[in-house]
Order: structure tokens, then sequence, then C-alpha cells
């Protein structure tokens, strides 16, 4: 049993900063230009599902952590095997989050400090965060996530004044191949990354909550999306937008007469941190678990200081990192955030149905 | 270099102070310094401007390999 | 014991802290200070006859404009000019940006640019290439108001030295905001070029200056473009045509020639639709659906105002208001066969199974396709005043 406990409401906050993300700069299912928001749709009904799965599994295996169900369903060596894949998947995550958070800094806000630096500095504060413990995160994500889509908020309306209402005309243009490749690239970032919530599920204090909360979570990120992608289509059009490397960043430079584009930072500095802080904690609770050391917060340092080197390792520059994220990402991420945790929910309703009570140590 | 070197020392030296104070088991250290050794180790070959093939490269490459991507 | 070693350890911990905290007061990484740096106020870019890149910046001078404005009308040669203007040749935009450090002293600091004025001869040679500098610099203000020069080089514009500002940038970006009361310049900001530049469905229209004086300007007119490069001008009146169709009038005198004299009509609201009519899927007409809604302004001849004549008034509006918008598309597809309007746009989001052919020859089609244009012209107030000034002899 977990002893640190969060209430539904933080849940569900930290769900919705951590699908925000990197999502609030990026722009999501973009290569779909025009018809972006069907893709949207499509990704976000499935994302919906796909997390929905999270949810049963975690269910089926009540007060459980990834780990442990991977080693009880799969077996001891396949379970750690995979576990330890897992680990990787999550600290890889966590460096691809900072290494968006820096090239974003370095593009628009910093342009003369070197990358190394901001990430650095938002990694070291971040770890400290994760050390406070997961009770902390979420207060952490109480008090800051409502932000994220305030300032979305202020910015669409303050743009409103811009505007081409028909500018995502015409639908369906170049038939329906890059809608669907769109889509899919929406559910595995940043649906299916979600999957490092099963490391903190078991932390929920109701689990009947669990449910709704994961529901409603995926469903207003899902909106919000969808909001900022006609603000921002009605705003730049659909060449501009496909055309600019930080779209809402772009956007909320047309602003008349103030310049609130601080306000995107603040965006990327709460969701990516809450993403990153969930990714290292779920990599750190794993891999404390595998080996068997008490206490996780002895490895988020090392942990931490890999993920920084591996930002800067992964890529040369930021068109790699983009390319690599639209093309390799999906199918890298595909095992990780679909395979394994079908497979894992079907295992569990087979174990389910034999013992009920099947419970191990551990 | 000489900052890379620095700031993993600072790292470790801090880190460590806490492992031996409170006499952790092996395992910890083990695990601790497999982190920092990559770390360290990717850190100096990219300080010194020679970037290392990086994990993202080797998936592009395994994931061509299995044929999922063209 | 413990207690006490706890509390010396806190201690240190926080001196250690507030150490650190001084570290943040010194900003960002590159951080300048405002004295370091020279406020861009206005730029112009221009292509010289080698081929090259001139740049032209107008800076301010924050402690001559203090200067100038309280000291104003004590005479007094001494004074410093509140700007000063300095040009630069490059192979691109960013290394005349670059190049200029070796005639000034301090860093340019773009952010505060407020026009862009592009020279003729770069014009003619294509925008496209500098725009991309623009767009891409992570300084540039978009909406910054772009004009085209006619008949100067863009050094020579911002080189005015008005007396209705203290620096010129901002009496031209000034003129320009007019336009939405007077309507016979294009407003376009670096945002709307960016837009529209790899478009086919709208090719590019900017703003034009000109100098009409020693130290006057000018805006007025509009410069077309087609592909990036320009092509032709069209006068105030094609322009306020322009802008009636593609709805971005606000408000404008028009007059309208009365029995005795002339009608000054002040256009209070103005709404324009553009379309391209499909008959068996192929473009049959442009249409330009325009309802603008007026005052009489002013009276300059003699008769009276009645309800019958108002009709005739509203009617006579109407035709003049078409006169307009048919002088400009005429222009637009005769002359330059460059889609401004953005009919293509239309074609583009309304039918775009054709748009995937007529693409690459839209110009062509654009230019051959008849008008339909109607407007539709109210009269609401007619002032204070029943009949004319002059008495009927």
């Amino acid at each position: 049993m977990e002893k640190e406990k969060i209430s539904g409401i933080q849940l569900f906050l930290l769900l919705l900063g951590f699908l925000f993300g990197s999502t609030v700069i990026l722009g999501p299912a973009m290569g779909a230009k025009n018809d972006a928001w069907l893709a949207i749709i499509l990704g976000g009904a499935t994302g919906v599902l796909l997390m929905q799965v999270y949810v049963a599994i975690s269910l089926l295996n009540p007060s459980k952590a990834l780990v442990d169900i991977l080693r009880e369903k799969m077996g001891k060596v396949a379970g750690n095997i995979i576990a330890i894949l897992y680990i990787w998947y999550f600290i890889h995550l966590a460096s691809l989050v900072l290494r968006d958070f820096g090239e974003f800094i370095c593009t628009v806000t910093f342009p003369e400090t070197p990358m190394v630096v901001v990430i650095a500095i938002f990694a070291f504060i971040l770890v400290y965060a994760v050390n406070s413990g997961i009770e902390v995160l979420g207060r952490l994500g109480e008090l800051l996530v409502p932000i994220i889509p305030l300032v979305t908020l202020i910015i669409s309306l303050s743009i409103i004044t811009v505007r081409d209402f028909t500018a995502f005309l015409p639908v369906l243009e170049n038939g329906m191949s890059p809608v669907l490749k769109a889509a899919f690239n929406f559910v595995t970032f940043p649906f299916g990354e979600t999957i490092a919530f099963l490391m903190l599920f078991p932390h929920l204090n109701k689990k009947d909550k669990l449910k709704n909360v994961v529901f409603l979570s995926a469903v207003t990120s899902t909106i919000v999306v969808i909001i900022v992608f006609f603000r921002d289509i009605i705003v730049l059009g659909s060449d501009l937008m496909s055309r600019s490397t930080f779209t809402p960043h772009l956007s909320s430079l047309l602003i008349p007469g103030l310049n609130i584009e601080p306000l995107i930072d603040i965006n990327l500095l709460i969701g990516g941190g809450i993403k990153i802080s969930v990714c290292i904690y779920a990599a750190a609770r794993a891999l404390s678990q595998i080996t068997g050391i008490d206490d996780y917060r002895k490895l988020t340092g090392a942990i931490a200081t890999f993920c920084v080197v591996l930002s800067i390792w992964g890529f040369g520059n930021v068109l790699e990192l983009f390319i690599w994220s639209e093309k390799v990402w999906p199918y890298y991420s595909f095992p990780f955030q679909i395979a394994i945790p079908l497979l894992l929910l079907l295992l569990s309703l087979i174990k389910k149905g034999k013992s009920p009570n099947a419970g191990t140590k551990k | 270099m000489a900052i890379v070197l620095a700031v993993f020392a600072v790292l470790i030296f801090y880190d460590l102070k806490e492992f031996i104070r409170k006499k952790e088991p092996a395992r910890v250290f083990v695990i601790y310094f497999l982190f920092m050794a990559a770390s360290l180790a990717v850190s100096l070959l990219l300080a010194a401007g020679r970037r290392p093939s990086s994990p993202a490269q080797w998936i592009e490459a395994l994931l061509k390999m299995i044929g999922v991507m063209q | 014991m413990m207690h006490r070693k706890g509390k010396k350890r806190t201690g240190i911990k926080l001196t250690a802290f507030l150490l650190v905290l001084p570290l943040l007061l010194t900003g960002c990484w590159n951080n300048r200070d405002l004295n370091e740096i020279n406020i861009v106020a206005g730029m112009g870019v221009e292509r010289t006859e080698g081929g090259k890149i001139l740049l032209t910046v107008q800076v301010v001078e924050p402690a001559a404009i203090q200067s100038t404005s309280s000291g104003k009308g004590k005479g007094g040669s001494s004074q410093p000019k509140p700007v000063f203007v300095e040009s630069c040749e490059g192979e691109t935009v960013f290394e005349a940006v670059r190049g200029m450090l070796s005639v000034i002293d301090k860093k340019l600091f773009l952010s505060t640019a407020q026009i862009l004025i592009i020279g003729e001869n770069l014009s003619r040679d294509g925008i496209g290439e500098i725009l991309d500098f623009f767009q891409r610099d992570h300084e540039i203000d978009y909406s910054m108001e772009v004009l085209v020069a006619n008949g100067a080089t863009p050094r020579e514009i911002l080189e005015v030295e008005t007396d209705m500002d203290a620096i010129p940038a901002v009496y031209i970006k000034g003129t320009v905001e007019n336009t939405i009361s007077r309507g016979t310049v294009k407003k376009t900001m670096l945002i709307d070029l960016i837009k529209d530049m790899g478009s086919r469905g709208r090719q590019l229209a900017i703003g034009q200056i000109s100098k009409t004086g020693e130290n006057e300007i000018r805006t007025e007119g509009t410069a077309v473009f087609k592909n990036g490069k320009l092509v032709g001008w069209l006068g105030p009146y094609e322009t306020r045509g322009y802008l009636f169709a593609t709805n971005k009038v606000k408000s404008a005198i028009v007059n309208v020639p009365a029995d005795k004299g002339k009608i000054a009509m002040e256009i209070m609201r103005s709404k324009g639709k553009i379309n391209v009519t499909f008959k068996n899927g192929k473009p049959a007409a442009l249409t330009v659906k325009v309802k603008v809604y007026a005052n009489v302004g002013g009276y300059e001849g003699r008769g009276k105002l009645d309800p019958d004549h108002l009709i005739k008034l509203e009617q006579s509006l109407a035709e003049e208001v078409k006169k307009e918008i048919l002088m400009a598309l005429e222009k637009s597809q005769k002359q330059y066969s460059s889609d401004i309007f953005g009919f293509g746009t239309n074609v583009h989001k309304y039918h775009p199974m054709y748009w995937k052919n007529a693409e690459k020859n839209w110009d062509v089609i654009f230019s051959m396709l008849p008008a339909d244009v109607r407007v539709d012209a109210r009269i609401m107030r007619t002032g204070i005043s029943k009949s004319p000034v002059k008495k009927d002899e």
C-alpha cells in the first residue's frame, strides 16, 4: 500500500498538466494542416479510450503500480525486463520534454543562453519537486495547472479581433490519410504517454473516482487543444500555421497592443514541469522497486542528470527533434503505450477470472 | 570540459556524502554510478565536440530494420 | 545536542541560499541595459545597383527627445537631433543588420521598429527572400507596418524631418493608421505579408508611401505584387475600391455628383464580401457585394434634400462606390493579372477539387473572369442642416 495519497482533483489536474505538457507550445496534429481539428477529435476519442485501458489495468490490480503488475502477470524475469524497458521509456520521454522546453526557451525567450544551462536549471528545480514527494506534486498541480487553460482563454479572447472564421476550409483537401496519421500521432503524444501514471494511480485516495477523473481530464484537454487549434488557424491561416515552429507562441505575438508571450512560457513551465516530474518520478520509483531500494529519492538525482545529458545528446538541432518526434516517436511508443498495456489488460482479465483473490506479496 | 567535470564532481560529492552517512547498500552505489558514469562519459564526449550516435538514432535504425518505418 | 546541530545546519543552508540569490539579479544571460542599445524606430530595405541589400535604420535618441519636447521654441541649433539615420550594405538582411555595427556604436534593438519601408527596386526583384529574415528573427514585432516606397529610396523617406512628431517613424505609422478613416492606403502589417506570402490564392498588396516635399511624406495608394514581385500601383481611389471589396473600409469620404455641384458622403460603415460563382464546375464570375451606410457630410451645390432626392442620392453613391471597385478590379485583372482580392482563396476553400488543377494558372483564369459588382448604399443621417448654404437662384 502507498502511504502518500493524492485527492481526485489533484490527480485530475496533474493529468491535465501532463497532457498539456509540450502540447501547449507545439500544437499537435499539425501534420493534417486544415483538417487537424478532425484529427484532434479522432485522436482525442481514441486517447480517452486508451486511458480507460490504463484505468482498467489499475482497477484490476488494486494498489499496485506498473512494475508490480508487470512482474505479477508476466513472471519475474520477463516482467523485470519489460519494466526496465519502461524505465528507459520514461527517462527518454522526460528528456524529450526537457529538450522541447529547452528549444522553445532558447528560440524564443533567451536566444543567447546555452540550452544546457536552461535545461539543467529547470531539471534541478524539478528534482527538488520530485524529491518532495507525490503529495507535494499533487498540490503543485492544484496550484498551478488551472493557470494553463486560463492563459489559453485569455490569449484566445485577446485575438478574437483578428479573424478569418472560414480559415479551416476546405475540409479533407488531401483525403483522409494525413488525418488518420495525425490522429495516431495525437494518440501517442500526449495521451499514450500517460502510461507513466500507472505508477501514480495507486496513490489516489478514492479508487472509485479514478475512472471519472481520467475520463474528464482527457476530454478537457482535447477540448482545450481544439480551441487552441481554431484560434491558431483563425489568426494565422493554415499556411503560416503549418510553417511556424511554435504555433501558439506565434499567435500570442499577434495580440494587438500588448505583449503577453511570456504567458506561453509560463504554460510550458507548468505543463512541461509536471510532465517531466511525473516521468522522473515514475522512472525513479520503478527502478527502486525493481532493485529493491527502499526510497526512490536516492535515484532521482542520477536519473535527472542522465535525462539532462540525454536531452542534449539526443538531437543535433531542433529540426531533427521535430522530425524524429513526428516520424519515429509514434512507432517507438506503440509497444509501450498500446501493445503492452493491452496485453496486460488481457492477462489481468484472465487471472481475475481464475482467482479473484490472487495476490502476491510485494 | 572543466565545467562539466566540476559540475559532476559537485553532484557526485553531494550525493555520496548522503549515501555514506546513511550507510546505503551496495546496489544503490552501483545503480547510482551506472547512471552517473554514462552521463559523464556522454557529456565529456559532447563537450569535446564529438557527438556519439544517440539512442534516438538507434531506435530509428532499429525500427527501420524491423520494417515498421521505411 | 542534535537539535543545536540541526539549527546550525539550517543556518549554513540559509546563508548559502541567500548568497546564491544575488546571482539571479544579474538577469538574463545577454542582458543589455537601455543605454547600451540603439532603439530602432523604423527600417528600410532596398536593393543597390550591385544587387546587394541596403538596410537603413532610423534610431531614436531618448535623451534628445526629452530635450526637444521640453526645449521647443527656444531656438538653439545645438539641440541634438531626436533620431539619426544610418545605412549599411550586405549580401543578406542579417549581414546588413550586423554590418551596421561598424558605423554605429551600440547594438540595434529591432523589437521597437514600427515601420518597414521596402524600396521599389527590391520590390521589383521580389521580396520573398528578405521577408524570411523578418519572419524568423525573434526580435521582430509582427504588427509593424510595411510600406513600399514609390519614387524615393527608403533612406530618403526615413530622413524626413517632420514638425508633427519628433520621431518620423511614429509620424509615418500615424498616417497609415488613419487609413481606417480615409480608406485610400492599404494598411499592411508584417504578419499579413507573412501569411499571404506563400499563398497562390491571394497576391500581396502593400501600402504605398511617397515623398511629396522636402519634409513631407504621403501614404496613399497600394503597391500590387505578383508572386512576390512588384508589378504596379493602385491610385488612391482604386485602393479604396479594393478596400471596399475586401471589407477593410471603416470610414471614408465619397464625393457624389449632385445636380448642381457635389455632395460629400461620409461612409459610416461598410461591409464587403467577395465570392466566385461557379457554373458547371467552372468559375463563371467574380462577385463583389458591398453594403455601405453613409451620412451626408457636405452639400457643395444647390438643391434641397428631400426623400426622393435621398433615394437618388443612395443610388448615385452606390454607383460611385461601384465605379471605384470596378476600377480596382479592372486594373488588377487586365493590367496586372494579380489576384490581390483573394478570390483564389475563396475558390480554394469552397471548391478544393477545382482549385487543385487551377492553382497553377489561377492568374490567367482570374484575369479572364467577368466581374459582377453589387453595391447597396443607405443614407442614415443628413446632418443638422436641411438645405445647403447657397440658395437657389
